[in-house]
């Protein structure tokens, strides 16, 4: 791209976290719009190669990498330290875009070597992304709640990715003992609770008072937070690779951490000085209701009250499509207008008058977004649950027309990039200097 | 810390800064994310005026602030508008730490800040 652009407080070059964020909503809107052509697949059991495509888009090319994205703008930020590596940074991309098309697409056609030379490229990419977070975390002097959360989900995800790497090995050479679905059933719940619930929750702690002008959260909730998950997480997965009576006793921690994390925002929301709030903080704070869904679905399944495999399908879409995804779109409306108005206005800025971030956006496009999506995942999960095809091609329908929506408004954003699309400095309607 | 300066003007002369004008054109420096001027986020704790050399003491909302290493200079284009003003320092403090109830919440701010 372009040369080097100014840096945000340490942060590196916006270019680099806007070329994952980009990434990751093509994959998004990817995954959106196969879920109508999947539809009937869908309404079957979870474990078929072509969903199995689908959910790794989803968690790999617009979670995993979103989050990544997110990371080098935001770690060096919160904890006050440079990226150790921009140039790793770069190379670990395009090493993960070509892994994750790899492993979407051997996924699909269901050719398992592939899939494993892939999902090594993945691990490799991966890897990269770990080193570079260790070596700017080892410089850390004080340990709060973020940098230990961020220590907890990168040691999540260097787990998810040992328990995936074992199961593409397994498809091609059958070495794992007993059943395969303990072993995936693990490898989803290191993803989602080892490595994003930590992430998120981290993040949160240091961004939602930010944007919403709210008091930094403390107290009980935070060490419920930790402690939920540091517990919780391996008590699960190892109840599920084969020690049962630590299923309910892991699933109960999991699920006070997740009760804490609605307790901090609620209180963050109550107490914020912001009155209204845009579309970002909507997604944001909508993403949080989508937990106590996923929470008491969750709970169910781990209590035997709920069981099947569209249950399971219904918890894994409102925990993924609703908390995470809900909240990785209204983190990514906050961050991706920083981005691009620090490169482009901030040079300007206190010589002459240039636009607010809330005037970068299209905010009408950005409501029809949360529309569309929060509308499109609820249906989604509630026709999960009832296995109908035609509902599930429906809500299918609302979800890619909400991700086409957002990439637009994503798309507006970006456009200010483009000399014609800057707004002319005397144009703009807001001063900043 | 570094400085604008520009040429003295006669002591004693009408061109003098004061408080008040500096505040003026420190109204004029706002936060990209909220809309709202460092005056009206209370991020502003202290100015010192001596023969036209202006000294800031101000905060950011919290120490990762991603404007952390601008904002200074953000300040400093604005003041140095002021008539009469020859240097400008900008110091940051996060002692004591800037909290929601600094801002001045007018009729008129609660809907500037949505």
């Amino acid at each position: 791209m372009s040369k080097p652009g100014p840096s945000a407080g340490g942060a590196p070059s916006p270019i680099l976290p806007l070329s994952y964020l980009v990434t990751a909503v093509a994959a998004f809107v990817l995954a959106c719009a196969a879920v109508p052509a999947l539809a009937p697949e869908l309404a079957g059991h979870y474990y078929h190669p072509r969903l199995a495509a689908l959910t790794h888009t989803v968690t790999l090319g617009w979670i995993t990498l979103s989050i990544m994205g997110a990371s080098y703008q935001l770690i060096p930020i919160v904890l006050e330290r440079r990226v150790w590596s921009e140039r790793l940074a770069r190379w670990q991309l395009w090493i993960l875009a070509v892994g994750i098309a790899g492993m979407v697409a051997h996924f699909y056609i269901g050719r398992w070597p592939g899939l494993l030379l892939a999902a090594v490229m993945v691990a490799a990419g991966v890897a990269m992304h770990l080193v570079n977070a260790a070596m700017t975390l080892r410089s850390v002097e004080r340990w709060g709640l973020t940098p230990r959360f961020i220590a907890m989900a990168f040691t999540g995800l260097g787990l998810t990715v040992l328990f995936g790497l074992l199961l593409a090995a397994d498809r091609v050479w059958k070495f794992l003992p007993g059943s395969f679905f303990p072993t995936l059933h693990a490898h989803f719940h290191l993803a989602l609770l080892g490595f994003v619930a930590p992430i998120v929750i981290g993040v949160a702690a240091r961004v939602y008072p930010m944007f919403m002008l709210a008091p930094e959260p403390s107290g009980w909730p935070e060490r419920v937070q930790f402690w939920g998950l540091a517990l919780g997480v391996p008590g699960v997965v190892t109840a599920l690779l084969g020690v049962p009576a630590l299923l309910v006793p892991g699933a109960i921690a999991v699920a006070a951490a997740a009760a804490a994390h609605l307790t901090w925002v609620a209180r963050m929301a109550r107490d914020r000085k912001r009155p209204a709030l845009d579309w970002g903080l909507r997604f944001v704070l909508t993403g949080s209701a989508f937990l106590v869904a996923a929470g008491t679905v969750g709970l169910g399944l781990a209590f035997d009250l709920l069981s099947g495999p569209r249950v399971a399908l219904a918890y894994a879409v409102l925990a993924l499509g609703g908390w995470v995804s809900l909240t990785i779109l209204g983190m990514m409306l906050k961050i991706i207008p920083f981005l691009v108005w620090y490169r482009i206005y901030s040079p300007q800025a206190g010589r002459a008058r240039v636009p607010t971030l809330a005037q970068l956006g299209w905010p009408a496009v950005e409501a029809v977004a949360y529309a569309l999506l929060t509308g499109g995942v609820a249906a989604l999960a509630a026709a999960l649950a009832v296995g109908d095809a035609r509902l599930i091609g429906a809500a299918g329908v609302i979800l890619a027309a909400g991700a086409l929506s957002f990439a637009t408004a994503v798309a507006r954003v970006l456009y200010h990039m483009a000399p014609s699309g800057r707004r002319p400095a005397a144009a703009a309607g807001a001063r900043t200097a | 810390m570094s400085a604008y300066h520009r040429a003295p003007a006669i002591a004693g002369s009408s061109d003098a800064p004061t408080r008040e004008q500096v505040l003026e054109a420190l109204g004029g420096v706002l936060d990209p994310e909220l809309g709202m001027s460092v005056v009206e986020l209370g991020l502003i704790y202290g100015i010192d005026i001596v023969d036209g050399a202006v000294n800031i003491t101000m905060t950011l909302t919290a120490p990762g602030c991603p404007v952390h290493d601008v904002m200074p200079d953000w300040i400093r284009q604005a003041v140095m508008a002021v008539p009469g003003v020859l240097s400008v320092d900008v110091r940051i403090t996060f002692e004591p730490p800037w909290t929601p109830e600094r801002i001045k919440l007018s009729p008129q701010n609660r809907g500037r800040i949505g």
